[in-house]
């Protein structure tokens, strides 16, 4: 474990773009059932298939944002997320990214996300 | 005054001599010991000169011989004869008894040997390598001796696995138990009374999908237990390096030592040093993914969980988020069981990426 290294899966999960993605992705799991995301985000290896899991996955909560009334994620968040694969890998930004879909967030948080909109 | 356990490279038999010896110059000295791992060498320090009229004969050594807790049946496990079995214990008494001066005066040089060949064989349940015979069927003949160790540094190892190793039936296969040992490696110690290590050591074992799983668990749970005295503390005293395990098998007339390995505690002490009150977060979330993968139709967060803290890397931190994010989608995992984002960066800090 070099010290060097164990501070890029941390800066990822910081990244305000992964933040974001992150957050859709908890939405969509917990109150959109969008389990095939998952699986699509688990099987991209390449960054190609990754991008492509990305736009179904945009695809699916689209529908929901517009039904539930919540706040998608930004184009340049998109573009943020596809540097930042290209620059530490899939595998290091998909721990990342299921990593937010999998916190625990604050109930402030949550009302917050419910009352935001379309953006 | 400084007593030296060298190593021979069986490693649960050298780690067991080193509890071994430090219960009994706890027991000498009615006080604090110290145990280090230099590498080369396990050095057990007394806090307290051993009394010139020191001897076994107190409550203190007594009690070692008769309290539930300490696990002398599990020690003699292998043996095959039921007689040996119930004075083995006696034996290990006696020799202590007789020959302690003569062992810590040989134990104080640091260029003491143990030599292998003759007095009393190794048992399969003290150290898995030591055990002779094949570890599977054969149509061919096939004989060896049993390995022979001296008395007193076997005495040792049989007195610091009964205090200090965990034995616990595990599984059972075609009416028979199957066995885990666990004993933990330590680096750095203070030992106080064999009961205050034993609280640490006998941790609540629970269900589990494999002998990796359990010493995973053992782990966590050791490591809280160390997280809590670091943080009353203020800082993390006592170390362990890893933690020792390997199984017993019933293999019809005798119960034989199988499969076993270390687990690397280094990640886990570091993240406690780090910060013993901010960890305990992190080991409660462990500790839940263990009791969330022993129930049914949760085996692989089980072994999810299992790798991670065995690996601490990208591959093992991403299958246990993956599989524990496929139950929270299942709704199986409540809000306070989640993860905040503050203990999942904690977490990253110590994942190789």
């Amino acid at each position: 474990m070099s010290q060097h290294k164990q501070g890029k899966l941390e800066a990822v999960f910081c990244n305000n773009a992964v933040r974001e993605f992150g957050s859709a992705l908890r939405r969509a799991l917990r109150e959109n059932d969008d389990y095939a995301s998952l699986m699509d985000l688990e099987f991209a290896e390449t960054s190609e298939a990754f991008a492509e899991a990305l736009r179904r996955f945009l695809r699916r909560f689209e529908a929901f944002a517009k039904r539930a009334h919540r706040r998608r994620p930004s184009e340049n968040s998109l573009e943020e997320i596809a540097c930042l694969v290209d620059t530490y890998g899939v595998r290091l930004v998909r721990a990342a990214l299921i990593s937010h879909a999998l916190c625990r967030v604050e109930r402030e948080e949550e009302v917050e996300s419910l009352s935001g909109g379309e953006q | 005054m400084q007593f030296f356990v060298t190593k021979t490279g069986l490693d649960a038999f050298d780690v067991a001599r080193a509890w071994g010896l430090a219960v009994l110059l706890n027991v000498l000295t009615d006080e604090e010991v110290e145990l280090q791992d230099v590498g080369w060498a396990f050095i057990v320090t007394p806090v307290k000169q051993i009394p010139p009229n020191a001897s076994l004969e107190g409550s203190a050594w007594r009690t070692l011989f008769s309290a539930p807790d300490v696990q002398w049946r599990q020690v003699f496990l292998t043996l095959r004869k039921k007689r040996e079995k119930l004075f083995a214990e006696d034996e290990v008494r006696k020799v202590l008894e007789s020959k302690w001066q003569q062992l810590l005066e040989d134990l104080q040089q640091p260029n003491n040997l143990v030599t292998f060949g003759s007095g009393k064989t190794l048992l399969g349940s003290l150290e898995p390598a030591a055990f002779k015979g094949l570890r599977h069927i054969t149509k061919a003949r096939y004989g060896e001796d049993n390995i022979a160790v001296q008395d007193g540094h076997w005495a040792l190892a049989c007195l610091g696995m009964a205090t200090c190793g965990t034995y616990r039936p595990f599984s059972r296969e075609a009416g028979q138990e199957n066995w885990l040992v666990l004993l933990p490696v330590p680096q750095c110690i203070r030992f106080s009374y064999f009961r205050d290590v034993q609280q640490l050591l006998r941790p609540h074992l629970i269900r589990y999908q494999g002998v990796q799983n359990a010493a995973a668990h053992y782990a966590v749970q050791l490591a809280e237990g160390l997280r809590r005295r670091a943080a009353a503390q203020g800082s993390l005293k006592d170390q362990f390096s890893a933690v020792l395990y390997f199984t017993l098998f019933g293999a019809g007339q005798q119960t034989k030592p199988s499969q076993g390995s270390q687990l690397n505690l280094a990640p886990l002490m570091q993240l406690i040093q780090d910060d013993p009150h901010g960890s305990e977060a992190v080991l409660k979330w462990l500790d839940y993914c263990f009791r969330l993968g022993a129930t049914e139709g949760a085996e692989d967060l089980a072994l999810a969980a299992t790798e991670l803290v065995m690996r601490w890397d990208l591959d093992a931190y991403e299958r246990l988020v993956r599989v524990l994010v496929r139950f929270v989608a299942q709704k199986r995992v409540r809000r306070e069981n989640l993860p905040s984002e503050a203990l999942l960066r904690r977490v990253m800090k110590y994942v190789a990426a």
